[in-house]
């Protein structure tokens, strides 16, 4: 009779829970959390892994997309890119990591004010203090998570390489700034879109160029620096090029490895390296048009569904990131779909028709993974913000280029407004 | 593809020989309903395909009168290749259930679960019941027992705090 009731549970009714009813019901008895806890059962309500592409706005902030290994694994999964749980509408996401994200209101390419730090699994969100406008229209943010008691935000503006940081032990945010080598601006640029990895780094590749800039945003010991490493060369120099870094399964931190591809009109690259930048070994090449030959429906859409037209379109080929857990599997764009790459098996899997991500770079790309259990967001220390009413206390001003004292100043506004 | 028992081989084919399998309710009623009905429960055809149907399917969450109710539906939507969404004389789903959860402290949690229709794979969160169902159809409930320690609880309320707010 159990045997039946226990089936039962698993297989219809407790899937069908939303996360907060799930947990508790754990909490009831031995049995309910035994169940909740077996392990086919865990992986299939909390797992996930794949990566989030937020596409560009033009005037209204657009849904996310959540692409995995096939079409048919996705479509099993409790969520879709949902992000309705959350209080304001028109949210986007900035960046992920730890199985968290970090959103912001959409403000018409207005600075955003209020970010979110959340986990669209368990549906739990945190909502930042009020960011004061920033030093420049441009920027993008970084989330890590510290040994699952604290997380940090950073927000970087660019090219004037100014940071904001809020921690989640102080509740505030801060200003700082990344120290760059002299005459650094002469070489390198910085007015690229970086890609942004799960580490808490950034990535601006050069463009015409075999490097990419490196800023690690947990880096204590340099404080904030800037490291610039070597890329896999470029197949033909001048030749439209898309490119693409992302970090590697567990690569948590710089100096644990890098993974590289790139594809034009003729050839697709993919390359790793074990330390980052250096020693970068090719893993695999494959020319385009066998990929087409091998994968007829990729094909359709690389012609834009005219088997009259010629050679392939130009740049059309993208590739837009890496699968965080799967090192067989890259995410390729192709005009009005999106595929999932598998090296091993050189095949193209069609994962979503859609002309959204035609401009998508990888930039835009967003690598998530969830375990099989449900990750909690660290506290907010000594925080008035609340997860049901967010009090509006007015911004804390943080001018760029303070001192030490006047930070402490600030610390002790915000504990007498907090008493 | 059948929408309402959820299989892609729903087969209402006629003049097939029924093997009959024995449903018994929570009152210990014995219901005889063919193979095919009692199939479009998932886990009754589990237990069919696994050898474990033989003396009769314990349903000890279902009183006698849901169980009534749920057959008929399901004896009328084996029987017909095109299932007619719109009868309104198909009073409750078939093989969905809804448990509902009642607030969790410290001593029993009820669960009611709860036929509803089934909406697919994933019951929608605000699912109601039926409109055309019975106002007087009963609930199976349970009593949970917590036995767990308090301190076991606590240690799951506080690795788990952010759902147990509000």
């Amino acid at each position: 009779m159990d045997v039946v009731c226990d089936t039962l549970m698993v297989e219809e009714i407790l899937p069908r829970l939303p996360p907060k009813s799930l947990v508790r019901l754990s909490a009831a008895s031995r049995r309910y959390n035994a169940l909740a806890l077996r392990p086919d059962f865990a992986a299939r309500y909390w797992q996930r892994a794949g990566v989030f592409v937020q596409p560009d706005e033009e005037e209204k902030p657009k849904i996310p997309f959540f692409l995995t290994v096939s079409d048919v694994e996705a479509a099993n999964l409790g969520f879709v890119a949902d992000l309705t749980f959350l209080p304001d509408s028109g949210l986007v996401i900035a960046h992920s990591a730890a199985g968290l994200l970090l959103c912001y209101n959409y403000n018409n390419g207005i600075n955003p004010t209020h970010l979110y730090v959340c986990n669209p699994v368990t549906r739990q969100w945190v909502a930042l203090p009020e960011l004061s406008p920033l030093s420049s229209s441009y920027w993008f943010g970084l989330l890590t998570v510290v040994g699952g008691t604290r997380f940090q935000v950073v927000i970087v503006t660019w090219p004037l390489h100014d940071l904001v940081v809020f921690s989640s032990d102080t509740s505030l945010w801060e200003a700082r700034q990344i120290l760059l080598p002299p005459y650094f601006c002469d070489y390198y640029t910085l007015d690229v879109s970086p890609v942004l990895g799960q580490s808490g780094t950034s990535y601006w590749i050069q463009p015409d160029e075999d490097k990419a800039i490196v800023y690690n945003s947990t880096s204590a010991a340099h404080n904030y620096s800037i490291q610039v490493i070597n890329l896999p060369p470029q197949y033909i120099i001048g030749c439209e090029q898309n490119r693409c870094l992302g970090e590697p399964h567990g690569g948590g931190g710089g100096g644990l490895g890098l993974r590289y591809t790139h594809a034009n009109d003729s050839v697709f690259e993919v390359w790793e390296s074990e330390v980052v930048g250096f020693e970068w070994k090719q893993r695999d090449k494959v020319s385009i048009a066998v990929l087409m030959e091998l994968n007829p429906e990729a094909a359709t859409f690389l012609r834009n569904g005219d088997p009259a037209a010629g050679s392939s379109l130009h740049g059309a080929f993208t590739p837009l990131g890496f699968h965080p857990t799967d090192d067989d599997v890259i995410f390729v764009a192709l005009p009005g779909a999106v595929f999932a790459y598998s090296i091993g098996h050189r095949t193209l899997n069609l994962l979503q028709r859609t002309h959204e991500l035609e401009s998508a770079t990888p930039a835009d790309v967003f690598p998530y993974v969830h375990p099989a259990y449900p990750v909690q967001i660290p506290p907010v220390k000594n925080s008035s913000i609340r997860q049901e009413s967010r009090t509006k206390r007015g911004s804390i001003e943080v001018p760029v280029n303070e001192g030490i004292e006047q930070r402490k100043r600030l610390r002790d506004q915000a504990c007498s407004q907090d008493s | 593809f059948c929408e309402i028992c959820l299989t892609n081989n729903c087969d209402g084919s006629a003049g097939k020989i029924a093997t009959m399998i024995a449903l018994v309710s929570s009152d210990n009623e014995r219901f005889e309903v063919s193979e095919e009905a009692a199939s479009q429960s998932q886990t009754i055809r589990n237990m069919i395909e696994d050898g474990c149907a033989d003396g009769g399917i314990p349903l000890p969450n279902v009183t006698s009168s849901v169980l009534a109710k749920v057959l008929e539906y399901c004896n009328k939507h084996a029987a017909t290749t095109t299932p007619d969404a719109a009868s309104t004389e198909a009073v409750i789903g078939s093989a969905g259930t809804r448990a509902v959860l009642g607030p969790a402290r410290h001593g029993p949690v009820v669960l009611r679960a709860v036929p509803c229709r089934a909406a697919g794979r994933r019951c929608p969160e605000g699912c109601r019941l039926d409109e055309g169902q019975d106002a007087g159809a009963d609930q199976a409930t349970f009593k949970i027992e917590n036995d767990f320690r308090p301190e076991d609880v606590e240690k799951i309320r506080k690795e788990n705090a952010w759902a147990f707010e509000e």
